[in-house]
């Protein structure tokens, strides 16, 4: 326990103009970070749900927006620190055990064939590798949705394989369809809806990744991992 | 005079959309709030005439507009760009005025400013999308695309009050000069006190002005090449007003459909006030920043809200008589 308390990470609650506040963390370990910002607002959000509209996380902090009239949380800077320290403690106790992660795991079926795979000859060119085995590559990763935004219901997700890393597109496309499964740079996303969009696209899902009429409109939450699997034949699309 | 009307638009520009105050709780979902870009007039439209806050009007941006209603009713039209036109006559803005069932409003351009609000008595029925009316046409959701009006479209208006034939207006102190110079009030958040002193200085002193790169989502700033930002920060939650600092020291302001996230560095907010002044600016006016504190920034904020929406329980009426008088 000592060493918790010594080494115990910050965390930081501070003002972003009238009606929003950032919490930021600072520890090492992505995993902890996720995990302890997601109770963190959790418990914030518990104890004022009238006053916070809006939370956005990222990878070291959250965006807090809060109704200045119904509770101004720049004045519940202390309590909140408090809300945040209780997760952190509880977070580091358990660390190491079974604990119960409020993270989904997801398996999200890929067709990677025909009209699916858009960017298919590209990918092959520039990665100098046959399309079976990108494939594989691509299947063998387990990534992490660390933020939600762009468009609705798009997960920016971690853990695409070192090989398989490029620039984004010079060009963007100007209609990215819906559920096209594309990576760039060291990360892999969904467009959940059709959209322009500057990532390679390699496949095509037929999960529906953002609907309006859910009570959580977006599949993934930050924190959230995904393995995809391959589904032959098609996805709306016939194998060309 | 219970029962709906009907609007139908004979004549409409590209971007013309339905607004309410916007979509919240969902941008953890990546779903951006959109609502009015100039929320001052906004709210002076639906307020003159007692619609509830949260009502639902028309923004118009770049063309003229043509409509009629199938049977009496009261607008308003409030904000830049635009004034009203009934059957060829001018009405002032910021003043509400009775159009009767067939004849012609127009929204003819020329005024200072740069986008306004029509508001109908009993305020627009329209499709709500994850409780909002708000249009953010970039969004692509299905159903949201309804919000963008096109010509020959049709919206029902709600029911209207008592029939009173005076016009309500707003005082003319009230009223924005949107041709005089704009100052920005912000505030600073941690991004800022990060800055070398160097940087900080030059920043204060600078003058910027409007590009023409302004639309919904932002609006860039231009002025001289301020070295010291960082080349962009971990992307982090950004909102209505947060100034990013693109790398050569140009500032843009982000505005209603901004993206959830923003990696770029952010050094501040500005109040909201002061971004429904900046979205009346002409592209090549100029602008400048003046830092402002917390406490003043929420006192304004706090204002604001309490005047046009009532605090948590909203009772339009009880505020209407209370500006009349």
């Amino acid at each position: 326990m000592g060493v918790i308390e010594r080494h115990r990470p910050s965390l930081s609650c501070s003002s972003e103009g009238a009606t929003a506040l950032i919490l930021r963390v600072a520890v090492t370990c992505d995993d902890t970070a996720c995990m302890v910002l997601r109770s963190w607002v959790d418990g914030v959000r518990d104890r004022w749900p009238d006053s916070v509209t809006d939370w956005v996380p990222s990878k070291r902090s959250v965006l807090l927006q809060y109704d200045l009239l119904r509770c101004n949380l720049a004045m519940c800077a202390e309590e909140i620190l408090a809300i945040g320290n209780r997760v952190l403690a509880d977070v580091k106790l358990t660390s190491g055990q079974n604990r119960e992660s409020p993270a989904h795991s997801w398996s999200i079926p890929v067709c990677y064939d025909g009209a699916c795979a858009i960017d298919r000859s590209r990918l092959e060119d520039v990665l100098a590798m046959e399309w079976e085995q990108v494939i594989r590559m691509h299947l063998s990763s387990t990534y992490r949705v660390v933020a939600v935004g762009f468009s609705p219901g798009f997960a920016y997700m971690d853990g695409l394989p070192e090989a398989l890393r490029l620039p984004r597109k010079s060009v963007p496309l100007l209609r990215v369809p819906k559920g096209s499964v594309a990576i760039a740079e060291r990360q892999c996303g969904i467009y959940p809806v059709a959209s322009p969009g500057g990532w390679h696209v390699l496949g095509r899902t037929s999960m529906d990744l953002f609907s309006p009429n859910r009570s959580e409109p977006s599949l993934l939450r930050v924190g959230d991992r995904v393995k995809f699997i391959r589904q032959l034949g098609t996805s709306g699309e016939s194998p060309l | 005079m219970t029962a709906y009307a009907r609007i139908r638009i004979l004549r409409v520009g590209p971007l013309t959309q339905v607004q309410d105050w916007g979509r919240f709780g969902h941008q953890v979902a990546g779903v951006t709030r959109g609502g009015p870009l100039d929320e001052h007039a906004w709210a002076w439209a639906n307020h003159l005439l007692g619609n509830p806050w949260n009502s639902v009007a028309i923004e118009i941006h770049a063309a003229p507009m043509a409509l009629t209603v199938d049977q009496d009713r009261r607008f308003c039209v409030c904000g830049g760009g635009f004034a009203p036109w009934v059957d060829g006559e001018r009405r002032s803005p910021w003043r509400t005025f009775l159009l009767r069932g067939g004849q012609l409003l127009e929204l003819r351009g020329g005024e200072p400013g740069m986008r306004c609000y029509l508001a109908a008595e009993g305020g627009f029925r329209v499709r709500r999308l994850l409780g909002s009316a708000a249009t953010v046409s970039r969004e692509q959701l299905d159903g949201m695309q309804e919000g963008i009006l096109e010509t020959g479209a049709e919206i029902e208006v709600g029911a209207a009050g008592s029939f009173t034939p005076w016009s309500r207006f707003v005082p003319p102190d009230w009223v924005p000069d949107y041709a005089a110079p704009v100052t920005l009030d912000w505030v600073p958040c941690s991004g800022w006190f990060d800055l070398p002193e160097s940087t900080r200085e030059a920043f204060e002193a600078a003058r910027f002005e409007v590009t023409a790169s302004m639309d919904r989502m932002a609006c860039r700033l231009r002025g001289a090449d301020i070295s010291g930002f960082p080349n962009g920060i971990v992307s982090e939650g950004i909102q209505r007003g947060t100034i990013q600092m693109l790398p050569g020291g140009q500032p843009m302001i982000m505005l209603n459909d901004h993206p959830t996230m923003g990696g770029y560095c952010k050094i501040g907010v500005v109040t909201a006030r002061s971004c429904d002044q900046l979205v009346q600016c002409r592209p090549g006016s100029t602008v400048d920043f003046r830092a402002f504190s917390l406490v003043k920034a929420q006192h304004e904020r706090s204002a604001f809200l309490r005047f046009f929406r009532g605090g948590v329980d909203f009772d339009p009426l009880a505020e209407v008589i209370a500006v009349n008088d």
